[in-house]
Formats: C-alpha cells, structure tokens, sequence
C-alpha cells in the first residue's frame, strides 16, 4: 500500500490492503477500529522588513490505526504509508479482550461527500509569482502611510490528501487544497505601536490571491494599524457592543461552538448538555455549522473519520437544536453523524470540532444597529478568544474597537477585551443585521489546530462587559 | 504495546541501511547533500511518546508513536531555503535536501544570513537530562499514573466529575550537523501529568488545573495534581464578577510564568530590530521595578528547556534580561547577533517548535527571582486587592508588539489581608511596561511552570491594574 500518483481518487488506499490493515488491528477484539492515510505537502513564504525572509516546504506522509473499545481509544501512528508498517502497527495496537472478532466487513467505496473546486493548482504557479504578491502587499501596506513601520506578509498553501478506512465497512478519500495569506501591519507615533491584521483564505486554489484582492488586504490592514494611533484606551465596564460582520464570528465560536461539541456533552462538562429542545436565543436568531459552504476555509469532501461533511442547523429560532458529533461520541450518545470528527494531521486522534458556524442573517443594515445604539462599543476587527464549555465563561480580545456616542461611530479605542457567560450573552443578541460574512482562523483544542470559519452579520449584544483600562 | 524492536520502521531502516542515532542520520543526510550547491544545516528529532488519558476510572485513550523527522536549512548568497520531512528513506531525504536548495531561490538575500560557526568552547553538559523511567514504565504503570490523579480529584470536597487526566511522556533525540562544521547531539526525557477537575453546586460549575511534571515518572506525584485541580475548581465556586476600579493584583504562579512569557517575546533581538517591540532602544535603561530579576537560563536545573545547545547548535547558556529593574540584554540566535554586530554573540536562543521549522528566537527557561514567603504571605503584605488565579485568552488579548494586555480572569478578593470572596466575569487590562514597573512584592513560593513555555515564578503582586467587572 503506498500512496501512488493517482489513476483514480482511490488509488491512494488500495481497497484490499486497507481491509487486511482494519482486520489486523480488530484481531485482538474491540467494538470498531480504523485506518487513517495522509499525504500532505505545504509551502510557506515570509515576507518581513521588505525582504522574502524565508521558504519552506514540507512533506507529511503517515497513517494512523485506532481500536476502540466501549469508550476506550488506543491509537498509534507511524511515519510511512507502507501497508508492512501499518500492518505492524495494527498488531502492536491489537490487544486480546477474549471475545475474539472473526469477520469484518470488507472495505467498500465509499461515495465521496463534494470536493470544493481548485481552479488554478498552486503547484502550477511558480514561487516567483507567489513572492512577487508579497512584495506588492508590502509596497501597498508601506504606501498607505509614512507612519507604517513594519510590514509582515505570509503566504501558505498545502494540499492534503486523506483516506480513511474503517471497520464499518468504507472507505473514503478526500483531496483539500487551501491557500491563504496574512498581512500584519506595524505603524508607531511618538512611542506608542499599533497593529493591524488581516487574513484572505479559503478552500481552493490560487485564484484567491488576484492583484487587487492582495492590494485590499494590505489597505486594510495598514489602515487599521494607523487608525489605531489615534486610539484612547478602551473603556472599562458594561454596556452594548455591536460586533462587526466576519470574524465576530468568534463570538459564536467560543461562546457555543464548543460547547455544542459531543465530547463535551458525553463527559456532562457543557452548560449546553441536555438543552436541545430549548429555547436558547431570542426567535430571530439561527445559528449553523457548515461544513460544505463553497470555498470556505474549514468546508470538506468529508471529515477525517470519512463521513461527508453537511450543513448543520444548530440554533433554529432561537431554539437549539443539534450537537457537533464525531463517531465515537454519535454512537454513545445516540445522535446523528454531523461530519464534525476532524483532526490535525494523522498524528492525531479525532474529536468533534466546528467546521464553519456562523449566525444566519436578521432583516436589519447593520448602519441601523449603529444609530439604533445611544452609547456603547462598536467592534469592528476581533483577535480570537478562548471559552471554558464547562462554565461557559468565554473572553475574547478587540483588535480594532470603536466607541458609539450618540447612535455614531466616534473614537478608535485599544486594548479591550470582551467578556461574558455563553448562554447569557446569547440570549442578549437583540438585533441581526443582513450583511453575513465568514471569515479563516485556525481552532486549537486538545493540542490539535484544524482551520475553521467563523462568520455573522453585524449584530449587537444588549449589554456585555468591556475589559478596558479606562476607568 | 510498540517497542523499538518491533517497529516497522525500524525494520525498513536497518533494511535499506539507513543509520539510527539522530547525529548519525544528520550526518549521513549532510553527506548525501554535498553534492549541492549551498551550505548547509540538517537538524534531526527522534522520539517515543507515550500519552494516556482517563475518564471516570477508566483509560479514555492511549496513544503510543515514535516520530521522527528531519529539517534541512540551506544557504547561498545570503538566502536561505528550508524544506522538512517526516519520511527519513533515502528517497524523501534527497527530495528534501533538493527542496531546501530550490526554494532558496525564492528568499532575498540578507548580508546577515549564514550558517553559525562551530562554538569554540565545549557544550555545557547538564545533569538529568535524560532518566530511565520513561522507557522503563510499563504502559499500564503510566495508565496507573493517570488514574490517580483523577482519584485524587474526584475525592475531594465539591468536585463533581474530572473532565480529563492526561499522563503524557516523550523521549527525545535531536542533532544538528552541518558544513560549517556543527556537531551537536542530546537525549532526554520528560513527562507530565495534568487534571482538570470540575467543582459544582446546584446549576453552577467551576474548573481547576493541577499538574506535575519531571524527568522521571518517579518524580511525579499524581495525587498532588489531583487534589490541586480539586481545590482550585472548589475554590472559585460561588464566584461572581468583583467592582470595577484599580486593584493590586497578586497573579498566582502560573499566571505569572504566563505573563512573563509573553513579555519576554518582545526581548527578541529579531522583534526588537523589526521595530516589533516595545524595549527596542532601551538596553541599560530602567523598564521595571527594582524588585524584579529576570533571567533567560538555557541550564537551569529542572528546567524542561535545558539542553546542551539550542536549534541551530549553538551552546545554551545563561543570560540576565533584567536586573533589579534594568534591562540588560536581548535574546539573539547566530542571525540575530550577526546583524546587531559590535561582537555581539548569540545567546544560544535559536529555537525551534520542532524539525519543521527555522530557528527563530525563543526563550529556553524563565526564571524570576522570588521574595519571600508563601501565598499566604504575600495576600497578608498586600492587604485589599485581587488575587488571580486563572486566565483566559492569553493567546489573543496579550499583542507582543504594542505590549497591551487584557484578559478574561477568575480568582478571589484579598480582603482584609486574606483570600475572600471567589471572582468570575472580570478582565483585567496594563500593558508590559506599567506590569514590569508595577511589581510591588513578590513570593517565596517559586515553582517550574511548564505549561507557557517553561518558567520559575513565584507568585507576584502589581499594582495599579484596571479591572473591568460590574458596575463601579
């Protein structure tokens, strides 16, 4: 078994040698146990200080074999895709339980879930081409103001190539290709430096890094690292926040997302555990994981246990109605496949993990939500967060933040940080605008960071509290 | 389970003659590369790991794996191309090494750029690196580990269940060889232990963290861990968001070792001569308080990051960064003090996250030197304030380039010179500089926090801190 240059999509896993692989590891007894093949190659360019820093490209070539007992996992992996060493691996793994399996099921084809299309293939594009991009978002970044200090441009691409065999009985192949690149802009007056970041990724090829959508991601982030120079410390307390379209995302992310996910709910360590059914939010407000949205940055063929991925409605009408499950934790806990078992590379075991979420849109512009809001905190740019699902308590930080004065956008303010409890803040988005957008980020969870979108409409939150310094 | 005998890989190395020891599989690589056109620089991991997780008394997941890779830095001209790989036959390893030298044509050339020279004093050989007990642990002694730990928790007062107990142990060789003439090879081992134990009462639930970690599984006390994760989760039950307003905040150890961390990222030669710092231009001025010393210590005794030589062979050593307030000197790797020039050497900080990736800068070991006292004393010193002892989103609400900070915090008042009532729902806002100058005591209760990278903080009370909760 080794991963050819394909005839077909299949042709990585040859179907017999997987099988043997399956069998061998359920040889010892066990409920279920799978063979996970991956071949991921990647490249990275750095731009800094104007100069192309570095290049580096990588190769990542390995299986992994988990047995699963109950809910008990032993996993493995080795570096290689030779079917003696996953063969090797699949016996040191099997361990007797004394009720010996005789038959499992041979491996058949599984129909793949929609692969996202790749219109212009990285691999085809010289890395003279890529490096020229980075220079011109460093040249645009630099000309927005003299007041730009330091620019940062990273390109990465990588191809990942899975297959994924289990005792159930399929087989299933995806093939993902993502492209991004970040800027990072640095402008400074009399001492004090701001930043500003933006990030243009997705699901699919090169054609994401035209001229002009390069030259917009400089503009904006070098125009958000000067606007902040004019910034005033953020205030502290509560009050309205009105959380900007895209990367608002995040709020949804951290502040149910997670908890949502069934390795949580089977452990009883989510606030969100037993409230399917419920009223959760108020009836405006739908809430989904999207696992197949085209081009987005965490959308799949199928997930890493082989179940194609799906779009998944997780707040109807304010109601909750679904979990994120993985295999392991659907069959325990008698809930449907969502397509929602992902991992970081085959080092990695499985967990339930978010692909895209988003909340849908309301019926308002989001100019109405700011006039509509006497005083309180507009957010148009967020950093990223961190909730504890088991209390609920998620934080996360404001990269470009403006006060409302007077139902206006007035003053840019810094270092602000957002804080409050999942299910309460929830229930205080009081209006939705119409104006959805998902945007990258990467989730990190159990040491294991997978790409995920997190996307909304501008939306405000009745009353949240804002860590400022301004007291 | 796996052992070393039995692993296929290993079969298929010896098979098609491929040699075992890191420093072996570097130079054998740098050989195949000499027929290149660039110098270069082959860095090498090999490891066994083990890691077990439990769940209400029982093993939830065991995972054993011997990685291994290899990473080839090439450089011509000032330009530097860099390719890894975890396929160690010959046929991935000339790819790579063919890699490394193609995609430097795409860098700049940078005057700066060169591989490090052979360090002319020997390297440093500190103790204990590597202990017999990780290999020698059976997996059932290592499931046993984690098991009582979460026995430990579970029988504590008010803890309702143990989210996760993770034993987790890695046995690692790495070298460094290259044309300039670098040799370099080291071993070692290391293990945790950590819990996450929640308390509850009626509708509400807090979390707590506990852990251990050595060299040896011997060195860990499981039960320890336990009931530290139980006591921090029963501690902050009932906890509600304090007033808003200035407070003096004594930041628990951890929260400490935290902070620092990500401060001392803006002690990056490499930060500082991008502009991305906010010490830039400040050597032998003050930027602290006078009760603070902070050292960058590479052979620290029971420090995890302690090594002979960093990640592109250059000796560890031991650097002061601050002294009684002072900053006294930046972190460099060959590059970085290259380009300060005036004969400035590196700092044996070129780290690297793993094969996968160029030296950069890092800090090895953090140490703050402590004050006096335990916990209890320093809440008694301090009198009325804030005691932290958790945060959230440190990763997001601390930017190393402006130095601001605000976090998501959980702890309790100091009142009346004691720990009071718990805390909840309340961020905390400074940036580098007023924390540094801040610092107005310190405890005697250092401890080695390997979670943030790895550091030894004692507990440490600041002054001044906004802190955002409920109406003020």
């Amino acid at each position: 078994m080794t991963v050819n240059e394909s005839r077909d999509e299949y042709a990585g896993l040859a179907q017999e040698p997987a099988g043997r692989v399956v069998e061998r590891a359920l040889r010892g007894g066990g409920d279920a146990a799978e063979l996970f093949v991956e071949e991921r190659d990647s490249l990275s360019l750095r731009l800094e200080d104007g100069r192309i820093e570095n290049a580096v490209s990588g190769r990542d070539l390995g299986g992994s074999v988990r047995v699963m007992r109950g809910l008990s996992t032993v996993f493995g992996y080795v570096d290689s895709v030779e079917e003696k060493a996953l063969l090797g691996l699949a016996a040191d793994l099997s361990r007797s339980d004394g009720r010996q399996r005789e038959v499992v099921a041979p491996v058949t084809l599984q129909r793949a879930g929609k692969r996202q299309r790749v219109r212009l293939d990285p691999a085809d594009v010289a890395v003279s081409v890529k490096a020229g991009l980075l220079h011109l978002a460093d040249e645009t970044a630099r000309g927005v103001s003299g007041e730009v200090r330091q620019v940062v441009v990273v390109y990465g691409e990588s191809r990942q190539r899975i297959w994924v065999a289990g005792s159930h009985g399929r087989l299933a192949a995806d093939d993902r290709t993502r492209v991004m690149m970040s800027v990072t802009v640095m402008a400074e007056r009399d001492g004090l430096i701001q930043t500003g970041r933006d990030t243009l990724a997705h699901h699919g090829g090169f054609e994401l890094l035209a001229e002009r959508a390069v030259v917009e991601l400089a503009r904006g982030a070098a125009r958000t690292a000067v606007t902040m120079l004019d910034s005033r410390p953020a205030p502290a307390g509560r009050m309205p926040v009105v959380l900007a379209k895209g990367f608002g995302g995040v709020l949804f992310h951290e502040a149910c997302g997670h908890g949502l996910e069934a390795d949580y709910i089977l452990k009883k360590s989510s606030v969100w555990e037993g409230r399917t059914g419920q009223r959760v939010a108020g009836e405006h407000v739908f809430a989904y994981d999207d696992g197949i949205g085209e081009g987005l940055w965490g959308s799949c063929g199928c997930d890493d246990e082989g179940t194609p991925c799906r779009r998944t409605t997780l707040i109807e009408s304010g109601v909750l109605t679904s979990f994120l499950s993985d295999r392991l934790r659907a069959t325990h806990l008698g809930l449907p496949l969502t397509g929602n078992g992902r991992r970081q590379d085959y080092r990695c075991v499985p967990y339930p993990r978010m692909t895209n979420t988003y909340f849908g849109p309301g019926p308002h512009t989001a100019a109405e939500l700011i006039v509509d809001t006497p005083r309180g905190l507009y957010a148009r740019s967020l950093a990223g967060g961190e909730v504890n699902p088991a209390t609920g308590d998620f934080v996360f930080a404001v990269s470009e933040g403006y006060l409302i004065e007077g139902g206006k956008v007035t003053a840019p303010v810094r270092g602000a940080t957002l804080i409050g409890n999942g299910p309460g803040v929830l229930k205080g988005i009081d209006a939705i605008a119409d104006d959805l957008e998902v945007e990258a980020g990467t989730c990190g969870k159990e040491g294991q960071g997978v790409p995920v979108g997190t996307g909304q409409p501008t939306l405000r939150i009745r009353e949240l509290t804002v860590g400022g310094t301004s007291l | 389970m796996m052992s070393a005998d039995r692993s296929p890989e290993g079969k298929r190395r010896r098979a098609t003659g491929v040699p075992r020891s890191p420093l072996q599989i570097a130079r054998w690589a740098l050989d195949r590369g000499r027929r290149l056109e660039a110098d270069l620089e082959v860095y090498v991991q090999r490891g066994r790991t083990v890691e077990v997780k439990t769940f209400q008394g029982e093993v939830e997941a065991a995972s054993v794996a011997e990685p291994s890779g290899l990473g080839v830095r090439a450089v011509r001209g000032g330009r530097v191309g860099y390719a890894f790989t975890a396929d160690l036959s010959t046929a991935g390893v000339d790819r790579t090494l063919a890699e490394a030298v193609a995609n430097l044509e795409a860098a700049d050339a940078d005057p700066f750029m060169r591989l490090p020279e052979p360090s002319s004093e020997r390297y440093p050989v500190p103790a204990g690196l590597w202990r017999p007990g990780v290999a020698g642990m059976s997996l059932e002694g290592k499931m046993r580990l984690a098991l009582e730990a979460e026995a430990a928790a579970l029988a504590s007062p008010d803890i309702e269940s143990v989210e996760t107990s993770v034993y987790s142990d890695e046995e690692a060789g790495t070298a460094v060889a290259s044309t300039s003439g670098v040799e370099a090879e080291a071993e070692s081992s290391f293990c945790v232990g950590y819990v996450v134990a929640l308390a509850g009462r009626e509708d509400e639930k807090q979390s707590g963290l506990g852990f251990c970690a050595g060299r040896d599984p011997g060195d860990l006390d499981p039960e320890a861990a336990g009931r530290e994760a139980a006591e921090r989760a029963r501690a902050l039950l009932g906890a509600r968001p304090c007033r808003t307003g200035s407070y003096t905040v004594v930041f628990d150890r951890e929260i400490a070792a935290a902070l620092v961390t990500s401060i001392v990222q803006a002690l990056s030669a490499d930060s500082v001569q991008k502009g991305r710092s906010v010490f830039a231009g400040r050597l032998g001025e003050t930027v602290g308080s006078t009760l603070l010393t902070l050292l960058d210590d590479g052979l620290a005794a029971g420090g995890m990051a302690t090594s002979p030589f960093d990640g592109e062979g250059v000796p560890q050593r031991t650097t002061p960064l601050v002294e009684a307030g002072v900053l006294l000197s930046y972190l460099h790797n060959s590059y970085t003090a290259a380009k300060a020039g005036d004969g400035t050497l590196s700092t044996g900080n070129g780290m690297r996250g793993s094969y996968r990736s160029l030296p950069g800068v890092g800090a090895t070991n953090l140490v703050v030197r402590p004050g006096e006292g335990a916990l209890a004393d320093l809440v008694a010193r301090v009198g009325e304030g804030l005691y932290v002892q958790d945060a959230a989103g440190l990763h997001s609400g601390v930017n190393p380039i402006s130095g601001e900070i605000s976090v998501g915090v959980t702890g309790r008042l100091i009142q009346g010179g004691g720990l009071g009532d718990p805390v909840r729902e309340v961020t905390i806002a400074c940036d580098f500089l007023k924390l540094l100058g801040g610092v107005c005591d310190l405890g005697g209760d250092a401890r080695w926090i390997p979670l943030h990278g790895s550091v030894q903080a004692p507990s440490i009370a600041v002054r001044d801190i906004a802190v955002s909760g409920s109406v003020s």
